[in-house]
């Protein structure tokens, strides 16, 4: 079990974590440094520039929250396509609320948005253990309702810009110490992740659940209650995604972020995390949702066709997959030589 | 493993009535006759079986796929590349239609192509075993829609419409009734369902779902068979395609969007479990009906549609909570005994 | 185990009920067909439907597909077709996909209509205003706020919206037919895909890859809304936003000093309701040949032109414009 979590505080044997570094963030980061010197000569230099690097933090800031949640619950072996009608119901309720003069506060409205999306991840949560559903069908069949609650409660209208709290809409224009909030926000959460997994009890017991159940439940650990747990930190996350959104966009649409689970996902596969559980680690999962910001905000700015661009990002995820693969398994050779069936 | 393999567990079943009731075929028969009990109140129109057999034509392109998505499932893989995989395929029947001029030159490099994108997912799969099928399928669909907006950009492909056989193929009907899709979908439920259920293949494909390491040991080419899944996906996904052209006459790079996450949905529906190696065919097939039914008559009663999906959700998720609530029911009778 | 199946068929039954509360009564049937759920736009053109609807004394019905494809929508008009329904409206999501279900539909003595998109085998399309009215309006605007001279680009929808391509093309085919367009440079058409976040990164990056770009010119209410927002929050950037935008979502910048001087938009409530009335007159037998006008029962003329590819059309009225001094005034109306 030590050898899958690799996060394990390994202070000694300063060579193996060496390795363990080279073989998965540090080959992403090689492919990321590619990328970005690709992009850096295909657009003319424009890419690497306080604007567009400004912007790229800022619009796909609710994108790297939501692969933070999306990494706890591949850690646990699970799996979370809800999260885009999750953002949806939480973002569009804290906006309608603010319209109607409910929600006075910006820092109330994140918090309401949070706690809607705590409930919903709360109600996944407890289908999936106390109710034994499958993940993927529990929230492909949630995603259904949450999306068809988020058009319901929003009579199909959108929130506009003026319904919003002006202190609310500045949030996300506004800086500190020169970089966004938003981004600030994806820097706390990155710091709060990684001292939770690495050095808290629970964060242990995340990644014993995931990599192997049954000893997990043997020593003790209320898989149920950690599951439980996870998704509602998922769903908290959803909804803080919701508040930047709207905050970011200053509009509620009932449709946003559709279909951002599949970009999530793929980030934090990107970033080395196994979708059977019990591997990843944050700082792979930041790099993967960098690449797949950077791959998103680039495309069009390299100069590549506009009927292209879909085609090549598909591609470029699938080769970023397939290379993570290959190093690993050179990695995995290389320690297990010998052992390998 | 044999007695977790559903295949024995069932056929013991089958003898007490009290478990036949349980069984979830007879939970979806159920749904299914309120679903018709629902709609025929609705509706004095519902009964009109041309009316019946037109939206059944409706869901049936969509059903297509949800065959060979059940073997997918079955061996504990998933494709969500098939909303991807159609489009292309009938972007190319279109294309290849429109500069040839002969249109079975645009059905054989439709299915051609369908099978090729298939055979794709297979040997990246096969070859790197350790992928998650999840990923790779969600990046080939992009790649295939992709592809299908760059041949397309901001237009469409068209004019099949103009051969009369080719329109027919969706639209035509036996006897002035039953159009020839049904037929078509029938006869190839009834083969995938012998499949799955009376051959080797079958057998292999449900140990391979169960444990594919223990597949493996046991001398099953589990990467073979899943290639050739794979590839029988794709292959469908072209036929679909074909119906798709026959249908619609005119072919957008948003063709098909949803189709895979609809697919799978009717298949979970049916009791076939996306974790793999559990299920039967007949739970699928009832399902398939379940579902373009329902969405039929709430349609009939005007719901808007994020209503019915919201109503469908709940659908999905209460019946795939059955199977606890029974155990839940059960263990409570033995209690108290 | 009994009570078990009980409580089964009790479900069964209860659905049954509650369906029989459904519908079933012969008062006659107008309904209307949206492009999807999402849009604002489109629930202001339901809501003018609807009133013309309750004028005329019929019933309307508002049917909303799951998602924006044709597929869903030919699903839709055969479910009407078996209810019974006397008219259909439907603002159509392909241009000729929906032919052979509108056949059916016709054959069976419904009326059916498109409006906002227009598709093959409709009877009549209720044309908010002509594909180039719009375009010149918008190349226009773009004229106007460049002064005359300079670069300009297209943030549009998705590649396959129907009328957005429409209204592009229109307004390639303009200025290239106009000398007096001739110093205006169309850098680049690229698609929002009418997301917030993919329309802003393509707004952020048409700033950032033409830095003497002067207009953006955005012919759908996403978009505009998107690259709007950008510019009020990059204040010294110097680009002027043109295009199409609900008055209520952009109330906070339109205006003189704003990022978008003036916009253009139609009133979809009108639209609707007159989709309603064509209806009407259709069943009336009151649409005569192309060139022909006629009375509809809400005391207007109209003149029908040849459609393309409808086989007749009647255009509602031209684009309107919004500027700072009438926004707040119609931001309460849609």
């Amino acid at each position: 079990m030590n050898k899958k979590t690799d996060n394990k505080t390994n202070n000694k044997s300063f060579s193996k974590v060496f390795g363990l570094l080279r073989s998965r963030e540090a080959s992403l980061l090689l492919v990321m440094i590619l990328l970005v010197a690709v992009i850096q000569w295909r657009s003319g230099g424009m890419f690497l520039t306080g604007t567009v690097l400004t912007q790229l933090t800022q619009n796909y800031a609710y994108t790297m929250v939501l692969s933070f949640g999306m990494f706890l619950v591949l850690l646990i072996g699970g799996i979370d396509i809800s999260i885009g009608a999750t953002l949806a119901l939480s973002g569009m309720s804290t906006s309608l609320l603010m319209a109607e003069g409910i929600i006075k506060n910006p820092l109330l409205a994140f918090l309401f948005s949070i706690l809607v999306g705590t409930i919903c991840g709360c109600i996944i949560g407890v289908t999936i253990t106390k109710g034994k559903v499958i993940p993927i069908i529990a929230t492909l069949g949630l995603q259904y309702i949450f999306r068809g609650l988020t058009y319901m409660v929003s009579g199909s209208k959108w929130v506009s810009s003026d319904q919003m709290l002006a202190g609310y809409k500045s949030f996300a224009q506004g800086s500190f110490l020169g970089l966004n909030n938003l981004f600030w926000i994806v820097i706390v959460l990155f710091v709060v992740m990684l001292v939770f997994l690495k050095w808290t009890n629970f964060g242990r017991q995340i990644y014993e659940v995931g990599s192997n159940p049954d000893a997990a439940r043997i020593s003790g650990i209320r898989i149920d209650r950690v599951k439980i747990t996870v998704y509602a930190i998922n769903g908290a996350i959803a909804g803080l995604a919701g508040a930047m959104y709207t905050s970011m966009y200053a509009t509620a649409q009932g449709n946003m972020a559709n279909g951002a689970e599949m970009d999530v996902i793929a980030a934090c596969v990107i970033g080395g995390v196994s979708l059977d559980g019990g591997q990843g680690s944050v700082t792979g999962v930041l790099l993967g949702a960098t690449t797949i910001a950077i791959i998103s905000k680039s495309l069009s700015l390299v100069g590549i066709d506009a009927f292209w661009q879909q085609a090549l990002k598909g591609a470029i995820i699938a080769v970023a997959v397939l290379v993570n693969v290959i190093v690993q398994r050179n990695a995995a050779r290389k320690a297990l030589e010998g052992r390998e069936i | 493993m044999a007695t977790k393999s559903g295949r024995t567990i069932s056929s013991v079943r089958e003898r007490s009535i009290k478990d036949l009731v349980l069984r979830w075929e007879f939970l979806l028969i159920l749904i299914f006759i309120g679903v018709n009990v629902m709609n025929i109140s609705i509706s004095p129109f519902y009964l009109d079986a041309y009316n019946l057999f037109t939206n059944i034509n409706g869901f049936l392109t969509k059903a297509l796929v949800a065959l060979p998505m059940a073997f997918i499932l079955l061996l504990g893989d998933i494709d969500l590349s098939v909303g991807g995989n159609i489009c292309l395929s009938a972007t190319v029947l279109g294309i290849v239609y429109n500069t040839s001029g002969n249109i079975w030159l645009g059905i054989l490099s439709a299915v051609a192509v369908g099978a090729l994108c298939g055979a794709l997912n297979g040997l990246i799969l096969t070859k790197f075993s350790e992928l998650a099928p999840m990923i790779v399928t969600l990046a080939t669909n992009i790649v295939f829609r992709g592809l299908s907006e760059r041949i397309l950009g901001d237009g469409s492909t068209g004019g099949m419409q103009k051969i009369d056989w080719f329109t027919n193929l969706y639209y035509g009907r036996v006897g002035n009734m039953v159009p020839y899709l049904f037929i078509i979908f029938c006869v190839l439920a009834l083969v995938f369902g012998l499949v799955m259920h009376k051959t080797v293949f079958g057998r292999q494909m449900f140990a391979i779902g169960e444990n594919k390491k223990a597949a493996a040991y046991a001398g099953i080419k589990v990467q073979k068979i899943r290639m050739i899944v794979y590839t029988l996906t794709g292959l469908i996904c072209g036929i679909t395609a074909v119906f798709y052209c026959s249908w619609m006459g005119s072919v957008k790079s948003n063709a098909c969007e949803g189709y895979e996450l609809e697919a799978i949905s009717m298949c979970v529906l049916g009791g076939i479990s996306t974790a793999g190696g559990k299920g039967t065919f007949t739970g699928a097939f009832i399902a398939i009906f379940i579902v373009g039914l329902l969405r039929y008559g709430l349609n009939l009663i005007n719901l808007s549609g994020q209503t019915i999906r919201i109503i469908l959700g709940i659908l999905l998720i209460v019946v795939v909570l059955y199977p606890t609530i029974r155990d839940a029911i059960k263990n409570r009778k033995k209690a108290v005994k | 185990m009994k009570k078990l199946i009980a409580m089964l068929l009790a479900v069964v039954m209860v659905l049954g009920l509650v369906a029989c509360n459904g519908g079933k009564s012969n008062e006659p049937v107008y309904a209307i067909i949206c492009k999807d759920a999402s849009n604002p736009y489109m629930s202001r053109m339901v809501q003018g439907f609807t009133e013309a609807c309750n004028k005329l004394g019929i019933k309307a019905l508002e049917k909303s597909p799951e998602t924006t494809s044709a597929e869903d929508q030919i699903a839709i008009i055969n479910d009407l077709v078996a209810q019974g329904v006397k008219g259909i409206a439907i603002a159509a999501n392909d241009a000729a996909a929906l032919k052979a279900t509108i056949k059916a539909a016709t054959d069976r003595g419904i009326a059916v209509v498109t409006l906002d998109s227009d598709t093959d085998g409709s009877q009549m399309f209720v044309n908010q205003a002509g594909v180039k009215e719009v375009a010149q309006v918008l190349v226009d605007s773009v004229f106007d706020m460049t002064g005359g001279e300079g670069e300009f680009a297209v943030l549009s929808a998705s590649s396959t919206a129907t009328n957005q391509n429409a209204w592009i093309a229109a307004m390639d085919t303009i200025i290239k037919g106009d000398s007096k367009y001739a110093k205006l440079k169309w850098v680049e058409t690229v698609y929002g895909d009418d997301e917030s976040q993919k329309s802003t990164d393509e707004m952020q990056n048409l700033m950032t890859k033409y830095p003497n770009l002067e207009v953006v010119c955005c012919p759908t209410t996403v978009g505009v809304l998107a690259a709007a927002q950008v510019v009020a929050n990059n204040p010294d950037c110097g680009i002027k936003i043109a295009g199409l935008g609900l008055p209520s979502e952009m109330k906070d910048y339109v205006g003189e000093d704003k990022a978008c001087p003036y916009m253009y938009l139609w009133n979809p409530i009108d639209v609707g309701n007159c989709a309603a009335y064509m209806i009407k007159s259709i069943l009336d037998g009151k649409v005569g040949a192309v060139g022909t006008s006629f009375t509809a029962d809400n005391g207007k003329t109209y003149e029908i032109s040849a459609g393309d590819p409808a086989e007749k059309q009647i255009i509602v009225g031209p684009p309107f414009q919004f500027t700072g001094e009438n926004i707040n005034d119609w931001a309460g109306v849609y």
